[in-house]
């Protein structure tokens, strides 16, 4: 750690101005209580405290060197024990030596002087343990903005570690079947293999694009769905329709990216794969006054052997969002006899 | 060979076909978009093999096996890697992982061709082994088939199960049902929060018992809701102290 009183600004001048006002009491103690003359005093004061703030340098070094927190007390005792007898004996006999030439002999000042030692050392003392005090407080509080600011880090750290996890890669089943489809296209019709090659590429491409906390306009994310329902009608034919119901001032809001899609996932997974008759999908983006609300809805199959159940999928996008806006409840799930639909709300992030 | 495609999807079904046509003597007699269809053609046509997706509307692969009287060869076709144990414990002989080639496709035939050669007829599925757990899937829903068709028994509306040598005589909200199973089966695969084995031939859902009643010495009956009464052993006994804590 730097020294706090010399690597910054803020810290120089801190501690000039400590200094002047401990100078300050000194000489008024000395006015005051001695009846020393005004310019004897500050003297006395200057040059008492000009040597202890030389020590104050060291003595920094000397307290961070004897960590409360890690040292025994009883060796940082004897160490400050040590230090301060020393540095109280240098700076006693300085100061005397200097002031006793500077005073002038038989002055009433010279007479203060010499009956002095006892109540310098005392004050020496008192000094020494007020700055190693004020430096380890000084330690203390650095240490635990350090602390704070790790914690922030570690925690931010953790939060797109968790969305990183979240996010939504592209199933592999999904690709799977869907290379199965364009395996068959290349034999029964090349050109539209081709076109399922590209939209794939596009998907795969926009979702690797997406970072955890990457926010996209609507419209790309409309654009991003439409490219998928596309892959699937041709895995699933006249099985699946769909339908976007989007009010044109919603397109510009911005939403995390590949938040919608899952949610069509989940749709043709729990509808359109357990029937075979048709199943319609719906999307509806309303603008509300706090945010942008999507719902995602499927007819259910009225097949008395379709497997129902929703999907684990849902739960990652709950998650997400939670992680995101640090919202509860942002998804919520809805279910009649005939429709199934998942509501997300985006709040507007100013 | 007499063969029927069970593939809920029009490109994967197209492919097999264009596959399957480069082979002579191969006859298509049915495609099948889903599992309850696959059942019924299977069941009438008594085809030499199926080629099946897993992941079916209606019903999936392995209900499908379940509830089939003949036993064809099966080559399971599909884009899950995680079922292949299930499937080979189900006997299946071959799993085709999709996209596959042709030439991967022409290995799978050449096994159903020595098989058919080496074998009359394929082993029926072991039952010993409890197949949904293999696969890490807990039952969540039964089919059984009666004279009537076929039936869906979810597991919440399951009220006890009694084994009857090699059957298990399922009782739910709907009525009883009997499927050719053994208990250890049903005491593996159903969700232990909520199934006990409480007798040597009894498993009971937790949640639709009303009330015990002791019987004779260290035996119990239980008093199910629907008024059922059903043996519960000291052991038994002891599992539902366990699970319901009293």
């Amino acid at each position: 750690m730097l020294h706090p009183f010399v690597s910054s600004l803020r810290g120089r001048i801190a501690f000039m101005a400590g200094w002047i006002v401990v100078m300050a009491i000194h000489s008024a103690i000395l006015v005051f209580l001695f009846n020393i003359s005004i310019t004897d005093s500050l003297v006395d004061s200057l040059f008492t405290n000009s040597v202890w703030a030389l020590f104050a340098f060291g003595l920094w070094y000397w307290v961070r060197f004897s960590d409360i927190e890690t040292g025994k007390t009883f060796t940082i005792a004897i160490n400050h024990a040590g230090a301060a007898a020393l540095s109280v004996a240098i700076q006693v006999y300085v100061t005397f030596s200097f002031l006793r030439w500077y005073a002038e002999t038989g002055s009433d000042y010279q007479i203060f002087i010499e009956g002095s030692t006892m109540g310098r050392v005392i004050a020496g003392i008192a000094t020494y343990l007020f700055l190693s005090l004020v430096f380890y407080l000084t330690v203390y509080i650095q240490n635990f903005r350090e602390k704070l600011v790790r914690e922030g880090e570690l925690k931010s750290l953790v939060k797109d570690a968790e969305l990183n996890w979240l996010k939504l890669q592209v199933n592999p089943h999904f690709l799977f079947n869907s290379l199965n489809s364009v395996s068959s296209l290349t034999i029964t019709a090349p050109e539209k293999a081709q076109e399922m090659i590209i939209r794939l590429s596009e998907l795969l491409r926009y979702s690797l694009r997406q970072s955890p906390s990457s926010m996209v306009p609507l419209e790309k994310e409309v654009e991003c769905c439409i490219g998928y329902l596309e892959i699937e009608k041709v895995r699933f034919g006249s099985r699946l329709s769909y339908r976007f119901e989007v009010t044109p001032e919603c397109l510009s809001v911005n939403v995390p990216g590949m938040i919608i899609q899952p949610l069509f996932e989940n749709a043709i997974k729990h509808g359109v794969a357990q029937t075979p008759d048709e199943t319609e999908i719906v999307a509806k983006v309303v603008k509300y006054t706090g945010g942008l609300e999507i719902t995602v809805s499927n007819t259910i199959p009225s097949d008395p052997f379709a497997a129902a159940g929703a999907g684990v999928g849902l739960d990652n996008i709950r998650r997400r969002l939670k992680l995101i806006y640090g919202a509860e409840s942002l998804l919520s799930i809805s279910q009649t006899d005939s429709v199934f639909s998942v509501t997300i709300s985006i709040p507007f992030n100013q | 060979m007499r063969v029927i495609i069970v593939e809920d999807e029009e490109p994967a079904r197209q492919l097999l076909r264009k596959y399957l046509s480069e082979h002579s003597n191969i006859d298509i007699i049915a495609e099948c978009p889903d599992g309850y269809s696959a059942v019924m053609a299977i069941n009438k046509e008594k085809p030499d093999l199926v080629l099946l997706d897993i992941q079916l509307p209606r019903l999936n692969g392995f209900e499908v096996l379940e509830l089939i009287d003949h036993n064809p060869q099966v080559i399971f076709a599909t884009a899950y890697d995680e079922f292949a144990i299930k499937a080979f414990e189900r006997n299946a002989t071959d799993y085709l992982l999709k996209p596959f080639s042709k030439e991967r496709l022409t290995t799978a035939l050449d096994k159903v061709r020595s098989r058919l050669v080496t074998e009359t007829a394929p082993a029926t599925p072991s039952a010993e082994v409890s197949t949904e757990l293999a696969a890490g899937m807990p039952i969540t829903r039964i089919v059984v088939k009666d004279a009537k068709g076929i039936n869906i028994v979810p597991v919440s509306e399951v009220h006890y199960l009694e084994a009857q040598d090699d059957y298990v005589m399922i009782y739910s909200a709907k009525g009883r049902y009997m499927k050719k199973q053994t208990l250890k089966h049903f005491e593996d695969g159903l969700s232990p929060d909520q199934f006990v084995r409480v007798h040597r031939s009894f498993i009971t859902n937790i949640t639709q018992i009303e009330r015990l009643e002791p019987y004779e010495k260290e035996s119990f009956i239980a008093i199910m809701k629907s008024g059922a009464r059903v043996k519960v052993s000291s052991s038994g006994y002891k599992n539902l102290r366990e699970k319901l804590h009293f």
